[in-house]
């Protein structure tokens, strides 16, 4: 039961808000490097999480090492320590470093480098190469997630246990386009690192097409994820995913599959602070399971998270450069 | 209302600034069929827990609403015709930037069918709901110390009694002034939303570009007036 609360609670170091639809932004691609979200945030993205997100900040504060460092052009750093408390144990879930280079906003390289849970595991577990044109295409090749669903900073079993868990970030190459209404992306993936260790074969593919509306503060379509099993037969696992922000400080988030269903409220009351009680349903769950997460981003650089269910609590504190 | 051209003073507009009714019975009613759903109360705690974070989201869910409504009796006792709002589009990621509160004074008449009328917009009363985005808006781009409105005039438009018509005019902004056409709505003869495009380099106005994300230089301009 501890690993799989574990599990559940470990925010992902992806770390994006899809939610962020409710300010205009349909996808990832304005604050992250990683057009997916997660990961290391471009200067506009600094910029908007001490704009529109945290509670409070002066400015420059959101830059490198609250503001010590000026934006630059050419290299963008993020550095991150996630820290849980349960109240059987607390220990530091995630320590790492990410860096993109980039030649003109056009090409990338990316990498991450850390150590992961309580027992400092030292892993690589992003590293790409990109080029885009900043407008419609996108592509990737290397080790990361692909698009699949709603890259949620909170990430329910129902993802996790679609190979989307901690660690889990694939080998692929993926594409992606984009227009002002639809996103359409394919990956193909092929393999695991730890394929050959364990005798694994992580290979198949995902696609994932997105709607969104201009001005209806929707992103809403249907993902694929197909992953060959031992025998060489194709897994399927379709969901339909949406998240809308009817207002500012209110919107709703929903993913569901053939044996998984997640949703889930969120409420600003007060800019920075959120409210998200949500239910869950996975095929590794017996019944529903419900819970609140409360969220706190007083100021860039760090945010606090406590979850609450009915037999249970946890407090996650993150700190980034 | 006055049909010889002075400013109509204490206009009550039948139509939204947000853009569509929000009643906060319909808002409360929605949540709470959302909660009954969802949620099954089942012990004591849970339930307090639940039912308060219900009042939370219910009062979330209202407060908007409320704040735009009064927001707009407010600004009709000021003596304005409407407000005018524009939505630009961003990239990397199609992020749309909507700027609204825009307000309306001006002159009309309304003789023979036909619209005559100039109409000025307070680009200082714009946002777009992000303070550095405010700023710069109007401190680096439309910099409304030197021009602080922006006027749209029409002469002898034709009105339907009701429905869609195009009309034509002509937009003064930053200093420069250009034709101006579109798309008009009218609504019980009096409430007016007319929609048009304007290039930002046609007037004047550098290309708004904010670390890395650059702004589309068509922007699509939305008057919502009621002209009694």
């Amino acid at each position: 039961m501890l690993i799989l609360w574990s599990a559940w609670l470990l925010s992902n170091p992806l770390f994006s808000f899809p939610q962020n639809v409710r300010f205009g932004y349909p996808t990832c691609a304005s604050c992250h490097v990683n057009p997916n979200g997660g990961g290391v945030l471009t200067p506009y993205g600094r910029s908007t999480l001490s704009e529109a997100m945290t509670t409070w900040s002066y400015n420059g504060e959101e830059n490198l090492l609250y503001g010590l460092f000026k934006p630059s052009k050419r290299i963008d750093v993020a550095a991150d320590v996630r820290y849980l408390v349960l109240p059987e144990q607390r220990f530091s879930m995630q320590k790492e470093f990410e860096f993109a280079l980039n030649w003109s906003r056009y090409i990338y390289g990316v990498a991450s480098s850390g150590m992961y849970g309580p027992l400092d595991t030292p892993d690589s577990r992003r590293y790409y190469l990109m080029a885009t044109d900043q407008k419609n295409f996108w592509i990737k090749a290397g080790r990361f997630f692909p698009n699949y669903g709603i890259m949620s900073n909170e990430h329910y079993m129902l993802y996790r246990g679609r190979n989307f868990n901690q660690g889990q970030e694939t080998w692929n190459v993926e594409g992606i386009y984009r227009n002002n209404w639809i996103e359409i992306s394919a990956a193909a993936v092929l393999g695991h690192p730890d394929d050959q260790q364990f005798g694994t074969k992580t290979e198949g593919f995902t696609s994932r097409i997105l709607i969104t509306p201009p001005k209806w503060k929707l992103t809403t379509g249907i993902s694929f994820l197909g992953l060959f099993d031992e025998l060489g037969y194709l897994q399927p696992y379709p969901a339909f995913s949406a998240i809308w922000a009817p207002f500012k400080q209110l919107w709703f988030e929903t993913q569901a599959g053939e044996e998984d269903a997640f949703f889930r409220i969120g409420v600003e009351p007060y800019r920075g602070f959120s409210i998200k009680p949500q239910v869950e349903h996975t095929y590794l769950d017996e019944h529903p399971k419900y819970s609140v997460i409360l969220e706190w981003l007083p100021r860039p650089h760090f945010d606090v998270q406590a979850v609450f269910e009915s037999e249970r609590y946890i407090f996650m504190y993150h700190f980034y450069i | 209302m006055n049909k010889s051209g002075e400013i109509a003073k204490n206009t009550t507009p039948e139509i939204y600034p947000i853009g569509f009714e929000c009643g906060p019975l319909s808002l409360a009613l929605i949540s709470q069929s959302i909660w009954t759903i969802i949620l099954e109360p089942n012990k004591d705690g849970v339930f307090k827990m639940k039912t308060f974070l219900f009042a939370l989201t219910l009062m979330c869910a209202t407060s908007h609403c409320i704040a735009n409504d009064l927001e707009s009796i407010i600004r009709n006792l000021e003596g304005e015709l409407g407000t005018a709002k524009f939505e630009a589009v961003g990239n990397p990621g199609f992020l749309t930037i909507e700027g609204d509160k825009g307000s309306i004074t001006g002159k009309y008449s309304k003789a023979g069918g036909k619209l005559t009328g100039s109409f000025d917009i307070n680009l200082n009363s714009l946002s777009t709901d992000m303070e550095l985005r405010d700023e710069h808006m109007k401190t680096k781009y439309l910099e409304t110390k030197k021009y602080p409105k922006a006027t749209l005039t029409v002469e002898n438009v034709v009105l339907p009694k009701d429905g869609y018509f195009k009309f034509a005019g002509k937009l003064s902004l930053h200093g420069k002034t250009n034709a101006a056409s579109g798309d008009c709505l009218l609504k019980e003869a009096v409430n007016f939303e007319c929609k048009f495009k304007i290039a930002l380099t046609d007037y004047g106005i550098a290309i708004p570009e904010w670390k890395g994300v650059t702004v589309a230089k068509d922007v699509n301009i939305v008057v919502r007036v009621a002209l009694k």
